[in-house]
């Protein structure tokens, strides 16, 4: 009897909790009209949102509705202005660049957009003792190296670089240290985007609370401040000059995991999830439907061989390349959603030419068994294939390295780490002995951007740590072309000699594969990987 | 670690050991009494049957299956149970029954000499700090203390990265799971030691001018052991439990070794298209836990006389 | 007892230092490239290296860092992440968080532990009694984030009956499922802690007396028995205080809570220091002070305990 009461005790308050649970569900996919409304994209938790501080995706993704870009592209990659912030952008020589900005640009706050806040912007980038994550990308600027501290500690010499001047308010004019056939696509990274006075404090640096408000002259303004590792939320401007966004808000929910971000997605309390993880691809397809969505993206996978080790001679890694079956992995393992890359451009850049890697990328495993042998192996017979755990990339390194294993008849094995830093620390020491999983995408659609920072000697995500100096040569006489097509045909040169010494083994090229929910009329993603916050529509 | 502290308590070992004698000696000894009621409990057999099979899994795999876990073929990728494969192939195209029966190995070695290590410190340390009282004592109540304040996520990532990139195998998990996992079984070795300390036969073999060592590994220790015993073997399945978490955090064991742990932090994310290649390690690992678990059970129920 | 308690306060200053400085060293000793792993995969410009590492002193020897670090940290200065971001004004954010799903996954395993703790233990061998024993073994062999997933996809997708993820303006009652999976654990060990407690109670003396008397039973069980047998309970519930709050890194992982849990896995894996630092600092002094309660507590509750 007692029991019995007790039980009942217990049993009332479980179905309190649960239909409170049910009742605890927030309003976020409320509000709607018939057109704008409230759009919820699923994001992880930005690093920064300072522009030149942002160079990762989740940034990236939020400061493209706060901010607008010199220049966008086309499906082809090719430079378009009409909804860009920048009129036009010119250079004779390649070497000087003239910038002239639309006249009507405003930023949240009211203020003009002129020439002098994007100088004003850019010093502050380039400034050594600043620390800006994206620092780099103004590196080609005549000047740079002088806003540089030697050791950390001393003052750099300048604060402006000189090869930067605002000529009028609606005139920039960039002078390189060097010529650049490209600089102009570079210009449409989001680490130039320009940024108002009121961001700055008095004595240069920035406000300290201007990342969690950031104020820019995109078609977005933030609507409070950035709740960390919970949401970020904006709202249409009202006084943008350009085209207006069809939605009236975008609230980016922050999550920890993909998988529960699929979860909220399919439970209809997400809108938009931009990058599906792959092992929820088939039941996405049978979920979604043909709210699955698949366009071209610029990511590029490959792997890395330590060119340092002799173990790894090109005979090797062309065998190597050969005993890889690119299209059963991305049919078992990606579900066909991406494509076997046989080249190392990707298709969507100009200049990127089919198969430069020719046979060597031909799943052939008698031929490859047969080099292998011909070469004399790796010492010890074993391969180990290095990568970050926290990637979402056991699975495809267990398949390349089970193939391996079974064509080559070595012993190959996945050996992950906990994180990239510690395998990139180990290659530039060139202690690293194996190969190393290894992505990249543009930072702006040029055929040059996957190949400087990926292989010239020296450069920042050159893991291989290749060093050939006819290449360096190649891409430097490119770099100088005075038009395009020469430039491109230079760089295409500058690939054929990749081609050769295979320092990376192309793998595939991704799409973006993202999915939306019912109440989403159209969502599309551009070539940056970002959601288009322009074209989003609900129903 | 925190789960232990759970389970230690969950056995009500607020007055743990009984003192049973000397062994030898008396015609009915606890441990005899106890043998008699293990013989007639069928729980007992049922379960030490299930760890047996287990550990022979572990020892010997080949005598359950003659298939190779690493002969694996993507073009079989994820192919429900069939008579070729029992229990159907994973995304790898591996046969999971075979993956399940060699990740035995790796998911129970673990448990045992995790196991063994915490119960090596909980003895060294409980036992010295019943037995010598004072300050020892309140000095390693404070190292128990600072243990228990150390993530064992940071503590597993630490460990396997100082190896850096060579692969030694179970150890680090070992390491981890052993020197984070011994403070509640301290704590019950403490509370038997100090009941046992002032037993009658123990000041005798004192005034007959035993030694401390003496007194300790013949008198305390036997006493002591009887009740950690039990903790132990449910960490035991703690242990292996927790590695499958430490595999889903990243900070677990590595290739090429095969555990139940990576296997199912691997199946997870398919569950829904492939529920296979997750449910049977699971299932292996959960028969598992509870084998031992039941085990530890039906002998604390055998060896206490308050339950007769 | 004030002497005690002062005794005790004061020893948790040595472990809070000890604690700490284990911590500071297994980060220092972990971390490979701090400033890498600020930047992901992208690179990271010499400039930008050599800016950050004099600007944090990432250069310093350890014992110099360490006791920097720790002097602000006494002044209550938690310090800044590489990334630029103020440790203190993360933490301040992340705690509610987590303190609503600690306290909350306290009250269910306080309230249904200890019920149904109860209904086994006056129903001793019942089928209750064997169900709870099954289903407390299973949770222990089944890994928390398998549970966690697979009550998110059932109750959360499939059944749509809560929520799948805790939203920023949610309510309390969308913590309820993961506080049912953070507690599972301690949930599970309270029952049977409860009812092995109550089961060995309800054979002393003094409840034969009391029913020799002739009370009801229900006065029997609800007032001398319920109370004697949360001893073990309470040391129990207060350990597990220091727990929840540390265990919560797969639950608000998995659920999506913006709580230190997060932000610890988050600070080790990123290889961030101070904010691990800091953390641990904090859920020791919570850890410390809820075991000094609860001994305190003890105290009070069984009158046959002194401290001097």
């Amino acid at each position: 009897m007692k029991a019995r009461r007790l039980t009942a005790l217990i049993a009332l308050p479980v179905a309190v909790a649960l239909g409170a649970s049910a009742c605890g569900t927030g309003g976020s996919t409320s509000n709607n009209s018939s057109t704008g409304g409230i759009v919820t994209i699923g994001i992880a938790e930005p690093e920064h949102l300072v522009p030149s501080n942002t160079v990762e995706t989740n940034g990236f993704q939020v400061i493209s509705a706060l901010y607008t870009p010199l220049v966008k592209f086309d499906d082809q990659g090719k430079s378009v202005f009409d909804q860009a912030a920048a009129s036009s952008i010119d250079s004779s020589d390649k070497k000087v660049w003239t910038v002239k900005l639309r006249p009507d640009m405003t930023f949240h706050d009211g203020t003009k957009v002129t020439a002098s806040s994007y100088v004003k912007a850019w010093n502050y980038a380039a400034y050594g003792p600043n620390a800006q994550v994206g620092t780099d990308f103004f590196s080609r600027i005549q000047g740079y190296d002088d806003l540089q501290s030697a050791d950390g500690k001393a003052t750099p010499k300048a604060k402006e670089m000189s090869g930067l001047k605002a000529v009028d308010d609606a005139t920039l004019q960039i002078t390189l240290a060097k010529p650049f056939a490209e600089w102009e696509k570079v210009l449409g990274y989001n680490v130039f985007y320009p940024l108002p006075d009121a961001a700055f404090a008095g004595d240069g640096t920035l406000n300290k609370t201007f990342e969690d408000n950031p104020v820019g002259d995109g078609p977005f303004q933030m609507k409070g401040s950035w709740n960390h590792n919970q949401s970020i939320n904006v709202a249409k401007y009202a006084n943008y000059p350009l085209a207006k966004p069809k939605v009236d808000e975008i609230d980016f929910k922050i999550y920890q995991d993909q998988d529960t971000m699929y979860a909220d997605l399919q439970a209809g309390n997400l809108d938009v999830q931009p990058q599906l993880p792959s092992d929820k691809l088939a039941s996405a397809e049978t979920d979604l439907g043909d709210r699955l969505k698949k366009t071209p993206s610029s990511y590029f996978g490959f792997i890395t061989v330590p060119t340092y080790d002799p173990a790894y001679k090109p005979d090797i890694r062309k065998a190597i390349s050969m005993a890889i079956n690119r299209q059963e992995i991305v049919d078992k393992i990606f579900q066909g959603a991406y494509t076997p890359a046989t080249s190392w451009v990707s298709p969507i850049v100009q200049g990127a030419r089919d198969n430069t890697c020719g046979d060597a990328c031909k799943f052939d495993p008698t031929a490859a068994k047969q080099l292998y042998t011909q070469a004399g192996g790796v010492p010890g017979n074993k391969i180990q294939l290095f990568y970050n755990a926290d990637g979402g990339h056991k699975e495809w390194v267990d398949a390349v390295c089970n193939q391996v294993s079974k064509n080559l008849g070595v012993q190959c094995t996945g050996a992950p780490v906990a994180q990239f830093a510690d395998l990139r620390k180990q290659a530039r020491s060139h202690s690293l002995q194996g190969l190393l999983r290894g992505a990249w995408a543009f930072d702006y659609p040029s055929i040059e951007d996957y190949l400087t920072p990926l292989y010239k000697t020296g450069a920042s995500s050159n893991d291989s740590q290749y060093s050939n100096p006819a290449f360096d040569q190649d891409l430097d006489k490119a770099d100088q072309a005075t038009d395009e097509a020469k430039a491109i045909q230079g760089y295409q040169a500058a690939e054929d000699i990749i081609a050769k010494d295979m320092p990376t083994i192309p793998m595939w090229f991704k799409q973006n594969i993202y999915g939306y929910s019912t109440s989403m009329k159209n969502v599309d993603m551009d070539l940056f990987a970002n959601v288009d916050v322009m074209t989003l529509e609900r129903n | 670690m925190s789960e232990l502290e759970t389970i230690v308590l969950s056995e009500g070992s607020s007055s743990a050991g009984v003192p049973g004698g000397d062994g030898g000696g008396k015609p009915r000894s606890l441990a005899g009494d106890a043998w008699r009621d293990l013989r007639r409990n069928p729980v007992f057999w049922v379960a030490g049957l299930l760890v047996l099979i287990f550990l022979v899994m572990a020892v010997a795999p080949r005598v359950y299956t003659s298939i190779s876990p690493t002969a694996c073929d993507l073009s079989d990728s994820q192919l429900p149970p069939s008579a070729q494969h029992w229990f159907g192939t994973d995304i790898q195209g591996c046969d999971v029954y075979a993956h399940t029966v060699y990740g035995a190995r790796a998911s129970i070695l673990v448990g045992v000499l995790s196991t063994l290590l915490a119960g090596v410190l909980a003895l060294a340390v409980g036992m010295a700090a019943g037995f010598y009282g004072g300050w020892v004592d309140a000095i390693l109540a404070r190292i128990l203390d600072i243990v228990l304040g150390i993530p064992l996520l940071l503590a597993a990532i630490v460990f396997s990265r100082s190896f850096g990139t060579r692969n030694i195998g179970i150890w680090p998990v070992v390491g981890v799971l052993g020197i984070l996992g011994w403070t509640t079984a301290a704590r019950v070795v403490r509370a038997s030691v100090i009941t046992a300390k002032q037993q009658d036969y123990v000041q005798a073999a004192r005034m007959l001018g035993a030694s401390n060592g003496r007194i300790m590994i013949r008198h305390i220790l036997p006493n002591a052991i009887a009740p950690v015993t039990v903790v132990l073997t449910i960490a035991l399945g703690v242990f292996i439990s927790t590695e499958a978490t430490l595999s889903f955090l990243g900070a677990g064991l590595k290739p090429p070794t095969i555990s139940w742990g990576i296997d199912i932090s691997g199946a997870q994310g398919r569950f829904y298209q492939a529920p296979w290649p997750l449910l049977f390690p699971a299932g292996f690992l959960a028969l598992t836990v509870l084998a031992f678990s039941m085990l530890g059970e039906a002998v604390r129920e055998a060896f206490d006389p308050r339950l007769r | 007892m004030f002497r005690y308690v002062v005794r005790r306060l004061l020893q948790m200053i040595l472990v809070f230092f000890g604690t700490t400085f284990i911590v500071y060293a297994l980060m220092f000793l972990g971390a490979s490239d701090p400033i890498q792993a600020l930047a992901g995969e992208r690179p990271v410009s010499p400039q930008l290296r050599i800016q950050l590492t004099a600007q944090y002193h990432l250069d310093d020897p350890f014992i110099v860092q360490y006791l920097r670090y720790m002097g602000n940290l006494l002044r209550g200065d938690f310090g800044t992440q590489i990334s630029g971001r103020s440790i203190g004004a993360i933490l301040e954010q992340a705690w509610p968080f987590t303190i609503r799903l600690a306290l909350m996954s306290l009250l269910i395993v306080i309230i249904f532990g200890i019920g149904a703790g109860l209904i086994a233990g006056t129903r001793r061998n019942g089928i209750f009694d064997h169900t709870t024993l099954i289903l407390t073994l299973v949770v222990i062999g089944i890994p928390v984030f398998v549970l966690g997933f697979t009550l998110q996809y059932l109750l959360g997708v499939k059944w749509g009956i809560a929520d799948p993820s805790v939203q920023a303006g949610s309510g309390l009652g969308a913590y309820i499922l993961p506080a049912i999976i953070l507690g599972s654990l301690a949930l599970a060990t309270s029952v049977r802690l409860t009812r092995t407690s109550i089961v060995e109670n309800l054979r002393a003396d003094y409840v034969r007396t009391a029913k020799a008397k002739g009370l009801p039973r229900r006065r029997v069980v609800g007032v001398h028995v319920l109370r004697n047998s949360l001893i073990p309970v309470v040391t129990f519930l207060g350990i597990t205080v220091g727990d929840l709050m540390a265990g919560a890194i797969v639950t608000e992982k998995i659920f999506n809570i913006p709580g230190v849990g997060f932000q610890l896995a988050q600070g080790i894996r990123i290889q961030d220091g101070p904010t691990v630092v800091a953390i641990v600092s904090i859920l020791v002094i919570i850890y410390l002070l809820a075991n000094l309660i609860v001994d305190v507590l003890y105290a009070v509750l069984d009158p046959r305990i002194r401290y001097e």
